[in-house]
């Protein structure tokens, strides 16, 4: 697979798309790390910068109007839910978004969760809104589980997304990944995502990818990444190539200049 | 004299368990026979040339000319706020006041919109009407949808957006209760949509629309597409086979023909 390859997902696609036994394993060495550090080190700051792929994807615009709503929370409990799920398979979808959600509210009592933090915000709801966040929850786990199921029977749900602090540049690197398939040494990054995938969802995806490995403390970059959008019936498969990893590195410096003058400008 | 029991009301999720224990005729069409259909179709009316923007065809665009009044920012807030009853309904959640909650749920979900605006500035009269008339089809929507068991995997407000031709054209859909599931060979899927207007011709080809989305979507068929009318209580089932995914493929087309033509 050369480039961003798009698929429909029907079951012989899906089947396809977890074939990598022609894609060469690939890993990122320490000098290559440390080339990218002093890239992020030469980019002025004085805040700490934090990147992932939505900023790659929107040209290095910072998501400063987010707010927590139920479909913004979606996939924090959903995503929890299905590691409820996997170690309790006997729990239903929407008893494991009430376990996940009772671990934000627990978290919250405790004092542990951050101001604006998802557990803060749950904890301040009216309860039919909180039935709209389970319901919403429940939607999202149960939609991206079912498209799981079709992915093989080694895949299950990552346990946190990908973080990797640049050395010395205040930089903090997010790579979102949703479930790992692995078969291994071998790996696939699978992402699930809302909407219409957009011209930059390519690029969004390497700088996913690119994370997951920088990541990895051994810099092994996994052999795929696959953007599953399900609303639209679509998916978007990129190979982890040096290629690959370095394009998506250089979007993520790229957000970071972007980011740099924006910044100036506001100050200015 | 003699007094009878009522009869039992025959709720969408128990025609629905009744419906999955009948066979169903075996559906050949799937989404690349569909999609090929389609895309040829949209090459005969679009030729080459890209829309500037594209062609979104929705749900609304079979019932635009029948339902007027479901339309209106009054029966669009109407319609809003059942569809938050549902979601709750069909994940179990204990309704405490029909409208208070619903009012509460949508807001939520809505964030700031247009038509949260025009329910902000609804004086005290048309607030009491919105009420009374949210609470009697949330009365009716209590009766007659049932809850379907967590085994049937209901999900909510489910979205899809499909573009055909090359991006020319986008189907835009929202199905209101989503259940069973779409593993393996076959699909039990069933996809309900809930309306506050009363069911008719348009609500079928709007059904249809359902189907032929769901197939370009998850690459099956659904097994049924139903329907229920909070106004009447009237439910509608069908069984999605090769001529009605072939009728709803039609009407897509005919309809971006008369959007074609209007541009």
């Amino acid at each position: 697979m050369i480039g961003v390859t798009q698929r429909d997902l029907t079951s012989s696609s899906l089947d396809e798309l977890c074939v990598i036994d022609g894609v060469a394993p690939v890993v990122i060495t320490n000098e290559q790390r440390d080339a990218l550090a002093a890239r992020f080190r030469s980019i002025p700051t004085d805040h700490h910068r934090r990147l992932d792929a939505w900023m790659v994807e929107k040209a290095g615009a910072q998501s400063n109007d987010f707010a927590w709503s139920p479909i913004t929370a979606r996939r924090v409990l959903g995503n929890a839910a299905l590691r409820y799920v996997e170690r309790s398979p006997h729990l239903s979808y929407s008893e494991a978004v009430y376990e996940s959600l009772a671990d934000q509210l627990d978290r919250a009592a405790r004092g542990h969760a951050r101001t604006g933090s998802l557990g803060q915000w749950i904890a301040n709801l009216e309860n039919p809104i909180v039935g709209i966040v389970v319901a919403e929850a429940t939607t999202w786990a149960t939609q991206i589980h079912q498209i799981m199921g079709r992915l093989g029977p080694e895949i299950g749900m990552a346990s946190v997304d990908a973080y990797y602090d640049v050395a010395g540049a205040r930089t903090t690197l997010r790579g979102r990944r949703d479930a790992l398939i692995k078969s291994g040494e071998n790996r696939i990054v699978v992402r699930f995502r809302s909407g219409l995938p957009g011209r930059t969802a390519g690029s969004g995806l390497r700088a996913d990818l690119a994370v997951d490995a920088l990541a990895d403390p051994l810099g092994r970059v996994a052999q795929r990444i696959i953007g599953i959008w399900p609303e639209a019936g679509v998916a978007l498969a990129l190979d982890g190539t040096m290629e690959t990893v370095r394009a998506g590195a250089r979007d993520l410096v790229r957000s970071a200049i972007v980011e740099h003058r924006q910044y100036v400008r506001i100050a200015a | 004299m003699t007094t009878t029991a009522a009869p039992p009301i025959v709720t969408l999720i128990d025609s629905l368990r009744d419906a999955r224990q009948t066979t169903t005729s075996e559906v050949t069409l799937d989404s690349a026979g569909i999609r090929a259909t389609l895309a040829d179709g949209i090459y005969a009316l679009l030729g080459e040339a890209q829309p500037i923007t594209p062609y979104v065809i929705r749900p609304s665009s079979f019932r635009r000319d029948a339902v007027m009044s479901s339309y209106t920012p009054f029966g669009r807030m109407r319609g809003a706020l059942i569809t938050q009853l549902m979601r709750l309904i069909a994940i179990g959640f204990p309704i405490n006041d029909l409208f208070v909650d619903a009012v509460a749920a949508w807001r939520a979900s809505e964030g700031a919109s247009e038509l949260v605006e025009v329910f902000a500035a609804l004086d005290d009269d048309e607030r009491a009407r919105l009420a009374t008339e949210v609470v009697a089809h949330g009365v009716v929507l209590q009766q007659r949808l049932g809850t379907p068991p967590s085994s049937w995997l209901p999900r909510t407000a489910v979205r899809s957006a499909i573009r055909l031709g090359g991006g020319g054209v986008l189907l835009r859909d929202h199905i209101d209760l989503v259940i069973g599931s779409a593993n393996g060979v076959g699909s039990g899927v069933a996809l309900i949509d809930i309306t506050t207007s009363t069911l008719d011709e348009s609500m079928e080809r709007a059904l249809r629309f359902h189907a032929v989305v769901e197939t370009l979507k998850s690459g099956l068929a659904p097994r049924f597409v139903a329907t229920l009318s909070t106004a009447t209580g009237q439910l509608w089932r069908f069984n999605v086979d090769n001529d009605l995914l072939r009728r709803g493929v039609t009407e897509i087309l005919s309809t971006l023909d008369v959007a074609v033509a209007g541009r």
